[in-house]
């Protein structure tokens, strides 16, 4: 229930001097009737303390409504363009308009799933969050500064009646720095109001604190600098140690590390090699055949035992090439597959083998193996992304298409041939 | 008691009117049904292949947003005694008054579980998983029995619950007996539970099922969302109307139509965070089996619909009701709540009418189905709010408009905002 104004009169504050007249009373119905008339005498600066709220004083004293809500909601508005102008600036504005901008300070294009920089949809809970802190930063602080608070002195607390207020009594305070207050006048004005106790509220002496807690809070204040300068130090020093590790984890341990000097062995390495001979699981090659394409050092001529051709297989391997090769050579082999037609398209070229030509048509399926294994020239190499099974199964499907462009009469059985005539 | 006395000087026995507007408004609602036939039959004759389905989908949309303002009654009861709140026993008989009004949507929702039962022609249109070849999937939910038996326990425990609530009240006018009070407010949290439950369900059976691979686990609460600002829009303009005929003046003071107000107000704000929860995941995930029913929201006609929701919806209410001021006079919060009702009954046929593929997104529809879903939305609002209006004025006008002998009714009369 703040009532103060603007307007300042000069008053004296020194120690001693009248700072309120407060009146005391028993009852609310009292002090209901007390502020009306004190509100009909024109009063600006003076409030009522009670130990809760009472419906309609506030009318009766004449407060005007609070400015805060629209306080709040301009803070609410400013919030909710912060938030719009932070994520447009963050993450959609163009460093490269913004050169005089510090690097630091500049947005970064950051792509989240594939939605648009600025995409209004992601950035509502951001503006959303930025419209509450900002009003209840608005409510908060407009509230206290509207109050005149934090206020470390108040003379009403110098009166020893004055306690009783969050108890049983209920006050008024007439403020000395009112234009209408009167020593006199307003004495003899607020003794006709009903209160049970008129009194003079005046302001205590000012009290310097000891001559020590001086020294000991000068001290402190230049020592509280000394870990904010070397802070600042250490921002633009340039040291060519690592940076500080605050928290350790686990992060740095006593221990060898892979490569590193060891004294204790014969050969000084930290790291040991595995024992002659030794095989990690998985890992025998022996059957060159399957793994290499490879018989005796020559590509093989026939598929590798363990590969059983089936129907599966085949399935397989078309699968995989329509994934993995048709890109290129097409899904027939022919060598016009899409990246081949745009290359055309463009005027690129894009040396792609078809599989009909003779070359390769007389390639060993071993020499396929290794090609789709390693690579020929532009093409990559598909060993590694693609097991030695499914490449087997590839290289038996690649063979079928061959077939398909090649096959002669003698191919078909006598029924088929019989169908023909 | 000073209380007392300004009771008695308020006019809270609203009997008298009641029998003539009752009667106005099942009359209004019977001509809305025949209308509803009419315009249903002449779209069938002109040869518009979808006219059965828009007849069902406009019923059932009318059904679900008048059925909303009932259960928005409800769980605002159910929610005065889990609180215990003071300030709200001056309205809380409107708001027993919506609820009340269940046991007649429950009878408005028999045509629709018929017809289902019947497998009447478009039905299946509305809700796909009624055809034989459907993708039975989630047979085991989605079934014409068990629909049918999840429609009778729905509109069963909220009759039960309604009924307890308000007789309840009513009672205690004559007895004053405080013990029903109390039997009140150890009932109303499993009530809450139940209410959310069914609620949740129903509205998903009810409009959700009409994509039954479409799901969003916040549906239920978008609905409840609809279903609380409609109510407390209605009891805002409830509170217009008898001020005006001069009821209930000195029970329901300026500071009892702030909170209203600020019902209002805060409910718009909550629907519009659930709406838009329930869009951006969506739109984030950017997933097709999700996106496809927000795609026939955002395409052809259903756009400005859309547009008109998010404007209309939250940000009109929101800066037309922030200030204190329209939420303290009645006739300023009266537009208000008139205008958001009606956004939430184009929300309702938001949600009911746009037919959605998960194949192909958006379901172009011609410009006379359009029109005639819309002509048919309009006669079944007047068909179906004529006679839940006409339920709803016969609850108020069988008791007083004022639990008159409520502990708390001291309280709700002395209230003053901060």
């Amino acid at each position: 229930m703040s009532h103060a104004s603007p307007k300042t009169v000069a008053v004296s504050t020194e120690p001693g001097a009248l700072a309120y007249y407060l009146l005391e009373f028993e009852t609310p119905d009292a002090i209901r009737s007390a502020a009306r008339r004190v509100n009909e005498a024109g009063w600006t600066r003076w409030d009522t303390h009670t130990p809760y709220p009472i419906h309609g004083l506030d009318a009766t004293m004449g407060v005007r409504p609070t400015v805060l809500p629209v306080i709040v909601f301009v803070c609410g508005c400013l919030g909710a363009l912060t938030g719009l102008a932070l994520q447009w600036w963050a993450n959609a504005s163009d460093p490269a308009n913004f050169k005089f901008i510090p690097t630091f300070l500049q947005g970064y294009h950051f792509l989240i799933s594939g939605k648009p920089y600025f995409s209004l949809p992601a950035n509502i809970p951001v503006i959303f969050e930025l419209t509450i802190l900002f009003s209840a930063f608005g409510a908060v602080f407009g509230m206290l500064g509207l109050n005149f608070l934090p206020d470390l002195y108040n003379a009403l607390f110098n009166s020893r009646r004055f306690a009783r207020v969050t108890d049983d009594r209920f006050f008024i305070s007439l403020d000395a720095r009112d234009p209408r207050f009167d020593e006199r006048k307003t004495r003899e004005f607020a003794e006709t109001l009903g209160a049970a106790v008129v009194e003079d509220v005046r302001h205590s002496p000012w009290t310097a604190p000891p001559q020590w807690m001086v020294h000991v809070g000068v001290v402190a204040s230049i020592v509280a600098l000394v870990p904010l300068a070397l802070i600042a130090r250490s921002w633009t020093a340039k040291s060519p140690l690592p940076r500080f590790h605050i928290v350790q984890d686990m992060d740095n341990q006593e221990r060898y590390k892979a490569q590193m000097e060891n004294p204790i062995f014969a050969d000084g390495r930290a790291t040991r090699l595995p024992a002659e001979g030794t095989v990690a699981i998985g890992e025998l090659y022996e059957d060159t055949h399957y793994w290499y394409g490879l018989v005796d050092g020559k590509p093989a001529e026939t598929m590798p035992e363990r590969v059983e051709l089936n129907e599966a297989l085949m399935e397989r391997g078309r699968k995989l090439f329509d994934i993995n090769c048709s890109a290129c050579h097409g899904y027939d082999g022919a060598a016009y597959g899409a990246i081949r037609v745009r290359a055309d398209a463009i005027g690129n070229v894009l040396a792609v083998r078809s599989f009909y030509e003779r070359s390769v048509m007389e390639k060993s399926v071993g020499h396929l193996f290794n090609t789709i294994t390693n690579g020929f020239q532009t093409m990559p190499a598909y060993g590694h992304r693609v097991s030695t099974e499914d490449r087997w199964a590839i290289v038996a499907y690649v063979r079928a298409l061959q077939r398909s462009r090649s096959a002669s009469v003698d191919d078909l059985t006598t029924e088929e041939r019989a169908r023909l005539r | 008691m000073a209380h007392s006395a300004s009771i008695e000087a308020s006019n809270i026995d609203f009997r008298g009117h009641a029998p003539r507007l009752v009667t106005a408004a099942r009359m209004l609602g019977l001509i809305g049904l025949v209308l509803t036939a009419i315009v249903g039959v002449a779209a069938i004759s002109m040869g518009d292949g979808h006219a059965r389905e828009s007849i069902w989908r406009a019923y059932v949309a009318n059904l679900c947003y008048f059925t909303a303002i009932g259960l928005g009654g409800l769980i605002f009861v159910l929610i005065q005694h889990a609180t215990r709140a003071g300030w709200s026993v001056s309205v809380r008989r409107l708001a027993e008054s919506t609820a009340g009004a269940l046991p007649t949507m429950a009878m408005l929702a028999i045509p629709i579980v018929v017809v289902m039962l019947l497998s009447l022609p478009g039905i299946e249109e509305v809700y796909p998983w009624l055809k034989s070849g459907y993708d039975r999937s989630n047979a085991a939910y989605l079934n014409k029995p068990f629909f049918a038996i999840r429609m009778v326990v729905f509109f069963g425990i909220w009759i039960w619950l309604a009924n307890f609530f308000v007789n309840s009240s009513v009672l205690q006018d004559q007895t004053g007996d405080v013990r029903l009070t109390s039997r009140m407010e150890s009932r109303c949290y499993p009530g809450i539970l139940l209410y959310a439950l069914t609620s949740t369900f129903f509205v998903i059976d009810m409009l959700m099922s009409m994509n039954p691979h479409w799901y969003s686990t916040i549906f239920g609460v978008y609905y409840f969302s609809i279903s609380f600002v409609n109510n407390v829009s209605v009891m805002a303009l409830m509170i217009f109307f008898l001020h005006r005929a001069g009821f209930m003046r000195n029970v329901v003071s300026n500071e009892h139509l702030h909170d209203v107000g600020k019902l209002v107000f805060a409910f718009t704000v909550f629907w519009a965070y659930i709406g838009f929860s329930q869009y951006m995941l969506i739109w984030y995930a950017s997933l097709p089996e999700e996106t496809f029913w927000f795609m026939a929201r955002q395409s052809g006609p259903w756009l400005y619909l859309s547009i008109l929701l998010i404007l209309g919806g939250f940000f009109i209410p929101f800066l037309g009701l922030i200030s204190r001021h329209p939420k303290r006079r009645a006739a300023a919060l009266a537009v208000g709540a008139a205008w958001v009702l009606v956004v939430h009954w184009f929300d309702i046929l938001w949600l009911a009418l746009p037919r959605a593929n998960p194949e192909a997104g958006a379901v172009t529809i011609s410009g006379t189905t359009l029109v005639f879903d819309l002509v048919l939305s309009l006669t079944a609002m007047i068909g179906i709010g004529g006679i839940f209006a006409s339920a709803v004025l016969q609850r108020l006008g069988s008791a007083s408009l004022v639990p008159t002998r409520d502990p708390r009714l001291n309280e709700a009369l002395a209230f003053h905002n901060f």
